[in-house]
């Protein structure tokens, strides 16, 4: 986790983002245009990238699209604070996590560092020092899991997920049948508490749900506990 | 000349036209007088019968009697002729009733006969022969009816009556639909706009109609194409201005931690920075909700609310947060029905109450929540007391106005943006819910909030 694309117009924070983020250690590349910096991030190799809402020409949600239609690269949103339809559709379309704009840089390093953590604990035996009891596949049911190859095949036939939703379901998977409480998937995945109201996890269940539709015949895969967290069931459960 | 003039002038003509038009038919093809001179032979052949039983038992007498009995209750005068061409009940015999008996006799005939006779004196009279069996004929004269009787008589007026109910009744009916039809669908548009719809139109429901109508709905349409045109501008406006407001709130919190970094320390001007900056972010923030609560008209993520905990969560955060300043927060909750909405917005609206609350109550006083059912069970109502100074009653209506400060005693010293009760307000009316201040009796302020209970029946 060490290059990061930066997409916002204004210029003069890229700036203060890019002095204030190669002191944490990052090497930072910015783009103030929405077509160029999905261009960007498609086609070179970057480690995340950190997308803002409001963008000239196309805003940061067809960004995203076209970003998703090819990539799973970690996003992570600059949203307007206060906005949760902002932040809902982005989470829906596959952003990785949002931030509400202005936001404390501290607190983006520390999302950052949430997610290059979770790639690479997912990544498991690549990463060096690592417990290897994330090593190897999970399988449940038709669903086999592999997180060294960050890879999901349903039936046998390859999905793709985002690093979120791989993440999430990696623990879904490894308690299948047990209740995961949302707070803990939101510290394990998200690497922070949950605010009030804050549906980030429900969404990314629901965009998970969609992607698992594959040969369950209609059965429910996940199921919501109300008030706790989500369940995977396992077979006839 | 406008169409709708037209139109309920041609209808209108057309309906009366179309009436009287039938009436004329029917008085043409209906006689009254032949009415009644069936429904009187019928009554006579009747009586003629009773004759004959009163003849035949009690002879003569009996019959003189019961001819005098009909005379006097129905002003008829009867003659009952035996089949010998005898008179039977008038005496002395008349030639001329003899000759008209016979030919009733012999032509079997009744009532076309009856004008035949003229009797000196017989013009108010109609007069019938009647044969009844072989052996007698009976002869009567009964009073003409008279006009009003020929224009009331109820076959006559039954017809008229229907013909001009259901004339009437169809062009009408076609009539008020074409009228109200229309109304009632701009109506229906005008209703949903008003629910925040915006994107109803009424001119692709109409059809292909033409008139005031379709132009009225064309001018709906243009005008909810303006208002909604104009909202989304609001709305982009808005934005567009928080995302100039925050662009350097922004770039201020990335130099804000840039110069932490570069001093390597913390020092308090920074802290003191930073407090500020989230203070105008959150005022930013309050700015945008309340201008969009306003804009709302409806809740889209309703749901069964549980107040008790609700207000329980609001009241720990708040205990929480006064351990410092020896305030306490107090609830007291009993079940109440269930109230639908949005758990976001009502933990707001009450929280900026409770916080309100909390800000101007004395020093370790107490701050008293109270959760229970209105006297009927339709609303649920929240009550939140402070003791504070409370406010001059002309001031407590204002008190929801962003911004409203109450003279020097509820100054500012700190927290609050002076937008939460706003907040709340707008976002209690969005529930249909009730929000309002007064002075309590013991001191202090007390907002009541009521929310309508589901399925309940409210007034």
């Amino acid at each position: 986790m060490k290059d990061i694309l930066i997409i916002d117009d204004d210029a003069e924070l890229c700036d203060l983002l890019t002095d204030y983020l190669k002191a944490e250690g990052f090497n930072i590349e910015t783009c103030h245009n929405g077509e160029h910096g999905a261009e960007l991030a498609i086609n070179d190799r970057y480690d995340l990238i950190i997308l803002d809402v409001m963008l000239p020409g196309i805003n940061g949600f067809d960004v995203l699209r076209k970003i998703r239609s090819c990539s799973a690269v970690p996003v992570i949103m600059l949203t307007a604070r206060g906005d949760d339809i902002d932040r809902i559709v982005g989470l829906e379309l596959g952003a990785d996590d949002y931030l509400p704009k202005p936001f404390n840089p501290r607190e983006l390093v520390a999302r950052m560092h949430a997610i290059q953590r979770r790639t690479e604990i997912s990544a498991g035996p690549t990463a060096p020092g690592k417990h290897d009891r994330n090593e190897g596949k999970i399988i449940v049911d038709d669903l086999e899991l592999d997180p060294a190859r960050q890879t999901l095949l349903c039936k046998g036939e390859n999905i793709e997920l985002t690093a979120v939703q791989f993440s999430i379901l990696h623990q879904l998977l490894a308690n299948a049948g047990k209740v995961v409480s949302r707070d803990k998937l939101a510290e394990d995945v998200l690497g922070r508490k949950l605010e009030m109201f804050d549906r980030s996890i429900d969404v990314h269940i629901s965009s998970l749900r969609k992607k698992l539709d594959c040969g369950s015949g209609g059965r429910e895969r996940i199921k919501s506990v109300r008030g706790v967290g989500y369940q995977y069931l396992v077979g006839a459960q | 000349m406008p169409r709708i003039f037209i139109k309920i002038f041609f209808w209108f003509w057309l309906a009366m036209t179309l009436i009287g038009i039938i009436l004329v038919a029917i008085s043409l093809t209906t006689d009254p007088r032949r009415n009644f001179m069936e429904r009187e032979s019928h009554k006579l052949t009747s009586y003629g019968e009773q004759l004959i039983r009163a003849y035949e038992d009690k002879g003569e007498a009996g019959l003189v009697r019961e001819i005098d009995r009909f005379e006097v209750e129905d002003g008829i005068h009867l003659v009952l002729v035996d089949v010998k061409t005898r008179l039977l009940s008038e005496q002395p015999e008349q030639p001329f009733l003899k000759d008209f008996a016979r030919k009733a006799l012999i032509g079997n005939l009744t009532r076309s006969l009856g004008s035949d006779i003229v009797r000196p004196g017989g013009s108010k009279f109609e007069t019938f022969a009647i044969p009844l069996n072989k052996d007698y004929v009976l002869l009567a004269e009964v009073p003409k009816p008279t006009r009003q009787q020929l224009l009331l008589d109820p076959q006559t007026l039954t017809s008229r009556l229907v013909a001009t109910f259901m004339v009437a009744w169809l062009i009408c009916y076609l009539l008020a639909r074409s009228i109200s039809t229309p109304i009632l669908k701009l109506r229906r548009a005008t209703q949903r706009f008003a629910e925040g719809d915006l994107d109803i139109r009424v001119t692709p429901s109409l059809g292909q109609k033409k008139g005031e109508f379709a132009d009225l709905a064309k001018d709906f349409d243009s005008m909810a194409e303006r208002i909604s045109d104009l909202l989304q501008h609001q709305q982009r406006f808005l934005r567009d201005i928080s995302h100039e407001l925050r662009s350097p709130l922004a770039r201020l919190n990335v130099a804000l931690e840039l110069a932490r970094q570069q001093i390597g320390k913390d020092i308090a001007p920074l802290s003191r920075i930073e407090q500020e900056s989230e203070r105008l972010n959150t005022l930013v923030g309050q700015l945008l909700t309340i201008t969009r609560l306003q804009n709302q008209t409806l809740i889209r993520d309703k749901q069964p609310l549980d107040l008790a905990d609700l207000l329980k969560r609001i009241v720990e955060d708040a205990n929480y947060e006064c351990q410092t300043s020896h305030l306490k927060t107090r609830l007291t909750a009993k079940t109440v029905g269930t109230v639908l909405g949005s758990e976001e917005l009502i933990y707001r609206a009450i929280e900026n109450v409770v916080r309100n609350a909390i800000h101007y109550t004395r020093e370790g006083s107490v701050v008293d929540i109270n959760l229970t059912s209105s006297k009927d069970g339709s609303w649920a109502e929240i009550s939140v007391l402070d003791h504070g100074p409370g406010v001059p009653e002309s001031a407590l209506p204002e008190l929801f106005r962003p911004f409203y400060r109450v003279g020097e005693s509820r100054e500012r010293n700190g927290g609050g943006t002076g937008v939460g009760l706003a907040i709340a307000e707008q976002a209690i009316k969005l529930h249909g819910g009730k929000i309002w201040a007064e002075n309590h009796a013991q001191g202090g302020l007390i907002f009541t909030i009521l929310l309508p209970v589901e399925g309940a029946s409210s007034d």
